[in-house]
């Protein structure tokens, strides 16, 4: 399908969702927050624990994924819960600068009384979720879609079909004119150098270098060695033998296209084709990164099984596991057994994949989101002061 | 036709194994029988798909994972004692 019903922006690219995000800023309003986001259940909730004390590079990128979280593709309008009105104030600006409709509550404004500015905040609430609601979906160019790949509590299955499958989706998106991103640093460890040949530009390549550097100074720093027992016994009795294959296995979600662009955590995808971002192993970290970089949809393959999700972006969970997919009928919303059980090839599963992904495109719930198991974590680059 | 192991590039010079195989049993592919199992070989792991010299490389997922220590006949089990990494 070359197009689906979604949600255009005034800037940036379409939405799949037409989400009313409550965002609270700092950790002084969470409580608040979630008193409002349990009062309009179909929002969604975003929460930071942090919000002062950052420095330095932590501090923007708080800052940044806050930002990108209130302006995502998915995001219809926003209510801010701050706790002053720079801050507030500061994300209101920015949210409407993008066209879409906010409503901005902060502490010192109220003479900091949570409880009337909660109250406040819902009944605001309901009035922009009612107005997203209204909204209807309009034509949208597939080739605007960014597909985040993710893999949890991977097992011999992973690397076998559902990661390979996931990268089969991404090789048709972006043969299409589509971008895909995947991420986490360390499981790239042992494969780099292919991912550097496959760099697009020796510049995506020198910043690959120098993100599998930077993870390795802050492990270094600890006192910790990532080579050691990696990989490691149970990886061997599944069959896993080399480093090389256990990353290759991780990375054969990310397809086999060129790497147009190396990104940092949470940092925009511009254009289109593979991307590569920096992040840390955690799925919650790693996904939410994925996100705030635009991604309007993610693919999460699991072995054993795996509940979490994005909580902006609708999160497609697949395995390959026969057992998983009896068992977690309600959380795996696509199965690829079959084709570990060897009753059909991996090609033939694609096509059913590309429908999925399709449907919910167009508004077809993801267990993730039946289930409300999403959620949006901000990773901490330092310590606060 | 029930297939019993997947090559995942078609560049691979191993398939891996998608249930537990005996001794002698040939594995499924998609595009035909394999050469016959040197030993029992368990789900998830691999089996050379073409004779492989020592020092040769050994393809999974289009890329190298290794070089072979060993000769490796087609059907072999592909692992930890002929079999290693190139990189740690």
């Amino acid at each position: 399908m070359s197009h689906f019903q979604g949600f255009p922006r005034a800037i940036g690219r379409p939405g799949i969702r037409n989400h009313l995000v409550i965002l609270s800023m700092c950790g002084l309003n969470a409580p608040g927050a979630r008193r409002v986001a349990a009062a309009l259940p179909d929002s969604v909730l975003i929460s930071s624990p942090y919000g002062r004390g950052h420095v330095g590079a932590d501090k923007v990128f708080h800052g940044h994924m806050l930002n990108a979280f209130a302006t995502h593709p998915n995001t219809g309008a926003v209510v801010i819960l701050a706790p002053d009105d720079g801050l507030c104030d500061g994300m209101a600006a920015k949210v409407a600068a993008t066209g879409r409709a906010v409503s901005g509550f902060s502490l010192q404004r109220w003479g900091e009384d949570g409880t009337a500015m909660t109250t406040a905040a819902i009944v605001e609430g309901h009035r922009l979720l009612a107005q997203v609601q209204s909204e209807e979906r309009r034509a949208c160019a597939m080739a605007d879609l960014v597909i985040a790949a993710e893999c949890g509590h991977s097992d011999a299955s992973s690397g076998i079909v559902a990661n390979p499958l996931v990268g089969d989706l991404f090789d048709h998106h972006i043969a299409a004119g589509g971008a895909a991103v995947f991420a986490e640093t360390l499981e790239w460890l042992g494969c780099e150098p292919g991912l550097y040949a496959r760099s697009k530009t020796p510049v995506v390549a020198d910043r690959l270098r120098a993100h599998v550097q930077a993870r390795h100074a802050i492990t270094d720093a600890a006192g910790h060695d990532i080579h050691i027992g990696n990989p490691g016994p149970q990886n061997h009795a599944g069959g896993i033998t080399t480093l090389e294959e256990k990353s290759l296995g991780a990375i054969s979600k990310g397809g086999t296209t060129p790497i147009m662009g190396a990104l940092a955590e949470g940092e925009a995808i511009s254009g289109p084709g593979l991307h590569i971002m920096d992040t840390p192993t955690l799925s919650p970290e790693s996904i939410s990164s994925m996100v705030a970089a635009g991604s309007q949809i993610v693919c999460f393959t699991t072995g054993h099984g795996n509940p979490y999700g994005s909580a902006l972006a609708p999160t497609i969970k697949l395995t390959g596991n026969p057992d998983t997919a009896a068992r977690l009928t309600d959380q795996i919303d696509f199965d690829a057994s079959d084709v570990f059980r060897g009753l059909r090839d991996r090609v033939a599963a694609l096509p059913e994949l590309i429908t999925l992904v399709d449907c919910i495109c167009n508004g077809a719930l993801t267990c993730v989101e039946r289930n409300r198991d999403g959620d949006e974590v901000i990773s901490r680059l330092g310590p606060s002061v | 036709m029930t297939l019993s192991a997947i090559q995942i590039h078609p560049d691979d010079t191993v398939v891996c194994l998608l249930r537990d195989h005996q001794a002698g049993e040939c594995a499924t592919l998609r595009t035909g029988p394999t050469a016959a199992l040197r030993s029992d070989t368990p789900m998830g792991h691999k089996i050379a798909l073409v004779a492989t010299a020592r020092g040769a490389p050994v393809i999974k997922f289009g890329a190298v994972i290794g070089h072979a220590t060993a000769d490796i006949a087609p059907g072999e089990h592909v692992h930890l004692h002929n079999l290693e990494g190139g990189l740690r």
